[in-house]
Parts: structure tokens; C-alpha cells; sequence
């Protein structure tokens, strides 16, 4: 047991290897993994808004073009996606990118990320009580206005969390970019690490990627959640006293 | 609730049953196999009384190789690489694989193909998943740093793929253009030293991938070893093979550092095969032309 522990430690935990690796990691991995990753989530951001509007939509027109978005781009797996974008969409003559493969690694895993982000929203948007709806129409409110003014803002700040979820999904995701091919200077964190491996034989420098994964995920992680407390509760101050009665019942 | 433990008890029985299920089978296969395997060496051992020494000595050896599995090699390699090693109607194919299986049948043993990417599998072998790599796996110093490799087994030179009309007619137009190549092969490792800067390599996970990228116009060439180079162009009524480059390259069949007993079983098997010309019965099902002279 101990010399199997031992040969784990030498193929993945290399420290050597590992601190070899880190600052190509830290030079061209990170700065392309952050760009791809940010780009998607931002395309996801956006277009899953208006695919969650347009499912919630009682529009045929509109509801089923996203329900069918949706399902497809959330039932694909993630590395079709990259390759019937980063290779297929070329193939037919459409390269608005060149042959920029981050930009379409950005738009593939932005693809993906609308399918989830617009069911998300769609939840939190779901999740707000339709007395809000009434009420704001009661008001003289267009339909439009009052899903941007009263709806959208209650429900973005409900489905936080779900939407961090997503957007770790997305970090981790942007390592399966390297199938469309990768040339040096466009090589994201995984690939570096994974170039390094090849060389030295040893897996540790694919470890070393794992910590950049990790030092991006887990404080963002911890920084939406500090941005969902305060967005709920306001500034510590103004903290109202803890009331809720602890009703938890055990085995729910 | 009553009614909801219900629902997870029934589950967790289902899930329980179905474990059950599939680790009988497992039984099964395993015990199946044995059998064969059994019954074989039995059928040999009674028809072949002349034989009989030889295969004493080569139960002999296949307790000594050092396999995880006794009777069991199990063999890593990227099966998508044609014609050496790729998957076609279910079945492991390729001049990797039947030279493979011949050895294991002379060894006594069963190969086991276990499919896995390229550039994990001299980790997955050091890391005790197999037994061997067969892989069209060039011997290189730097490798041979972690793994002990066989005596060559086949050589093989890179070669230049090009959409037929680029105009591209060789290396030396290489100036400006994209050229793909397959991660961790020596093809990249050579267009990396000899192409850049002129040229931008461009790295991916598997020929499929460089070939697609290819004909959809993303590189303008695909470096790569000559056998897999000729066979897409062949296969291809838009792609052509412009360029052949001599890199001196020689495949071996890589094992555990230090796993001297099986490896000195496969040299000495190889050199059979090579002597009886086994090696150019399986070499001509897969190339065409001449076995190169060191393998006749």
C-alpha cells in the first residue's frame, strides 16, 4: 500500500515538476483560460437572458425556438460542440473568427452556457411571485417593463448561486478546447500542463494546471457568495435580528 | 413519509440487485475466459506430444513476465490510427495489433487492447494500467528515459499532407501556413524544431481532429508519419501527400522500467517473427511495397 501511495505521489504530486511547471502555466495557460471562460460566460449571460424570456414567452414562435435551443445544446457533449464550431462551422465557409480557435472555443462554450444560463434564469424568473407581475401592470406597466424593472432584478439575485455553478462548469470546460487544435501562444492551462507532461513522462505538470483550476474557482466561488449575502441582506449594520424560528426538521 | 421510504427502499434494492447483476456477469466473463484459456493449452499439450517441451518452456516464460494479470497482456494504445492501430466493426485492427497478437500467442498469452489517448499512455503504463504501449511509438531518448523500449519493430518517416489544390507542393513552400500535427508525436516535435518560425504548428488530440481541421480549412497542412499520412490521402479525393521527410524515426513497443523478463520475451519473439517472415506476411497486409531490409 505504502509503495502504491508512493507511486501516486511520484507520477501526479511531482513537486519538482510541478513548480517547473507553474510559470508557463501563469504566462500563457491562465491568461487563456480566463479569456476563453470569461468570454463564454459573458455570451452566456447575455443570450441566456433572452432565451429564457423567449421560453417563458406564451409565443409559440418564440417558446419553441428555445425550448429546442435548449435541449440541444444542453443534451450535446461539450467537445462536439467545440469541434461543430471550431471545425464544422469553417467547413460550411462561415469563419467570422479566422482561425482564431479561442474565439470559437469562446462561442462553443458560450453556446452551451446560454442552453444552462436560460434555464436558470428561467427558474429564478419562475420563482418570483406572479402577485409582482399583476401588481406592476396594475401600475401602468408594459409587460417589458416590468419583467426589466421588478421581475429580472429579484430574480437574477435569486438563482447566484446556480449561476456561479455554471460558470465553474464553464473554467473547467474551456480545458477541452485544445480538440480544435492549439498553436503555441494559445495554449490554456490544461494543454500547457498536459505539454509539459508529454515531455517529462510525468503527469505532475497536469496537477499543477489543477491548482490554477482551483486558485480561479474557489474564490470566485466564496466572492459570490459574499456578493449574494450582501445583495440580500444590505451592509453588515443594517443586519435586521435573526427571527427566522430553526424549524429545520431532521431527514428532510 | 411513510410512503416515501418506501420509495427509497425500493430503490435502494433496485440499484442493489442491479450491482448484483453486473458483478455476476463479470464473474462469468472472467471464469469464461480462464476456461479457454484452459482448454487450450490442454488441447496443445495432447495433440502436440512432439511439442510438449516447448510448451512447458513457455508456461515457464509466461509465469516469469511479470504481467499483473497472469496469462493476460494488457496492451495500451490510441486505436485511431490507421492502419496501425484503429477500431473498425467493433475489433481492434491494425499492423500494430496483429503483430501484437502474434507475439502474445507465441508468448502464450491473451492480448488485451485497452484503448486510451496517446499522450497519456507512457503515464497510464508507468502507472502499472498496462503491461505494454504498441502505439506507433517512436523510440526517443526522452522517452526512453521513463520506459525501456523493445528493439524496433518498424520504421517509419513523416510525410506531408495538403489539400490537393493549394499549390503547396512541399516543405520548402512552408512559409506563413498552419500546420497541424498530433500532439506528443515525434511528427510535432520534428515541424516544432524544423517548421517554426517560418511556419505556425498547430497541435491536436488525435489524427481525426487534424485531418477535419484540414479539409475545413483551419491548417493548411497536416505533418504527421508517413504510413497514416499515405492512407488519408488515399482515402481522399481532396487531399494529397506532397512531401516525404527522413527523420530516421524506428517504433518500438515500450514496458515498465525494469521489467527485463518481459521484455527480453518480446525482443526474442520479434526476432522470430522477423526470421520466419511472419513479420512480412503482416507487413504486406498493411503497406504497400517492400519490407524495409532490417525486417526481412
Amino acid at each position: 500500500m505504502g509503495e502504491r501511495l508512493e507511486d501516486v505521489r511520484r507520477l501526479f504530486f511531482n513537486w519538482e515538476v510541478m513548480t517547473a511547471t507553474f510559470p508557463e502555466l501563469l504566462r500563457e495557460g491562465l491568461p487563456n483560460t480566463l479569456m476563453v471562460s470569461f468570454g463564454a460566460i459573458s455570451i452566456g449571460i447575455v443570450f441566456g437572458m433572452l432565451v429564457a424570456l423567449m421560453g417563458i414567452s406564451h409565443r409559440w414562435y418564440l417558446k419553441v425556438p428555445a425550448k429546442v435551443y435548449i435541449d440541444i445544446f444542453r443534451g450535446l457533449p461539450a467537445v462536439l460542440t467545440i469541434v461543430l464550431v471550431g471545425l464544422g462551422l469553417p467547413a460550411a465557409g462561415i469563419r467570422p473568427w479566422g482561425r482564431e480557435a479561442r474565439i470559437a472555443a469562446a462561442v462553443a462554450l458560450g453556446a452551451i452556457a446560454t442552453a444552462y444560463i436560460a434555464e436558470i434564469f428561467r427558474a429564478g424568473i419562475q420563482s418570483i411571485d406572479k402577485g409582482q407581475m399583476e401588481a406592476s401592470r396594475s401600475v401602468g406597466m408594459t409587460y417589458l417593463q416590468a419583467m426589466w424593472l421588478v421581475i429580472i432584478p429579484q430574480a437574477v439575485r435569486r438563482v447566484f448561486p446556480p449561476l456561479t455553478n455554471e460558470a465553474i462548469a464553464i473554467i473547467k470546460d474551456s480545458s477541452l478546447i485544445f480538440v480544435i487544435g492549439l498553436s503555441i501562444g494559445q495554449r490554456d492551462l490544461f494543454r500547457v500542463g498536459q505539454n509539459i507532461a508529454q515531455q517529462s513522462g510525468n503527469y505532475s505538470a497536469v496537477t499543477a494546471a489543477a491548482l490554477y483550476y482551483l486558485a480561479i474557482t474557489i474564490p470566485l466561488t466564496y466572492l459570490v457568495n459574499w456578493l449574494d449575502t450582501r445583495l440580500r441582506e444590505g451592509p453588515k449594520e443594517a443586519l435586521p435580528a435573526d427571527d427566522l424560528p430553526a424549524t429545520a426538521e431532521p431527514g428532510r | 413519509m411513510q410512503l416515501r421510504r418506501w420509495w427509497i427502499l425500493a430503490a435502494v434494492a433496485a440499484l442493489a440487485l442491479l450491482v448484483a447483476a453486473c458483478a455476476e456477469d463479470d464473474a462469468d466473463d472472467v471464469d469464461e475466459v480462464d476456461d479457454e484459456v484452459e482448454e487450450e493449452v490442454d488441447e496443445d499439450v495432447d495433440v502436440d506430444d512432439d511439442e510438449e517441451v516447448d510448451e512447458e518452456v513457455d508456461e515457464e516464460a509466461v509465469d516469469d513476465l511479470g504481467l499483473a494479470e497472469e496469462g493476460v497482456l494488457v496492451a495500451g494504445s490510441d486505436l485511431d490510427f490507421e492502419p496501425f492501430e484503429f477500431i473498425e466493426d467493433g475489433e481492434e485492427k491494425g499492423f500494430d495489433v496483429d503483430l501484437m497478437n502474434e507475439i502474445g500467442e507465441r508468448l502464450g498469452v491473451e492480448v488485451e487492447f485497452v484503448n486510451s489517448g496517446f499522450d497519456t499512455l507512457l503515464t497510464q503504463l508507468d502507472g502499472g494500467e498496462f503491461d505494454v504501449v504498441i502505439s506507433a511509438l517512436t523510440i526517443t531518448e526522452e522517452r526512453a528515459e521513463t520506459v525501456d523500449f523493445s528493439d524496433p519493430y518498424f520504421a517509419a518517416n513523416q510525410a506531408m499532407v495538403v489539400q490537393a489544390d493549394s499549390g503547396i507542393t512541399g516543405v520548402e513552400d512552408i512559409e506563413g501556413l498552419d500546420i497541424g500535427v498530433q500532439a506528443a508525436t515525434t511528427g510535432a516535435d520534428y515541424a516544432t524544431e524544423n517548421f517554426e518560425p517560418d511556419a505556425t504548428v498547430v497541435e491536436f488530440p488525435g489524427t481525426p481532429e487534424a485531418f477535419t481541421a484540414l479539409e475545413s480549412d483551419q491548417v493548411d497542412a497536416v505533418f504527421i508519419d508517413l504510413p497514416v499520412a499515405s492512407e488519408q490521402a488515399e482515402g481522399s479525393d481532396t487531399l494529397e501527400l506532397v512531401a516525404e521527410v527522413d527523420t530516421d524515426e524506428e517504433y518500438g513497443i515500450a514496458v515498465q522500467m525494469g521489467n527485463a523478463a518481459l521484455l527480453d520475451a518480446i525482443n526474442a519473439t520479434l526476432a522470430e517473427i522477423v526470421e520466419d517472415s511472419t513479420y512480412e506476411t503482416i507487413y504486406s497486409e498493411w503497406f504497400e511495397g517492400d519490407v524495409p531490409e532490417q525486417f526481412q
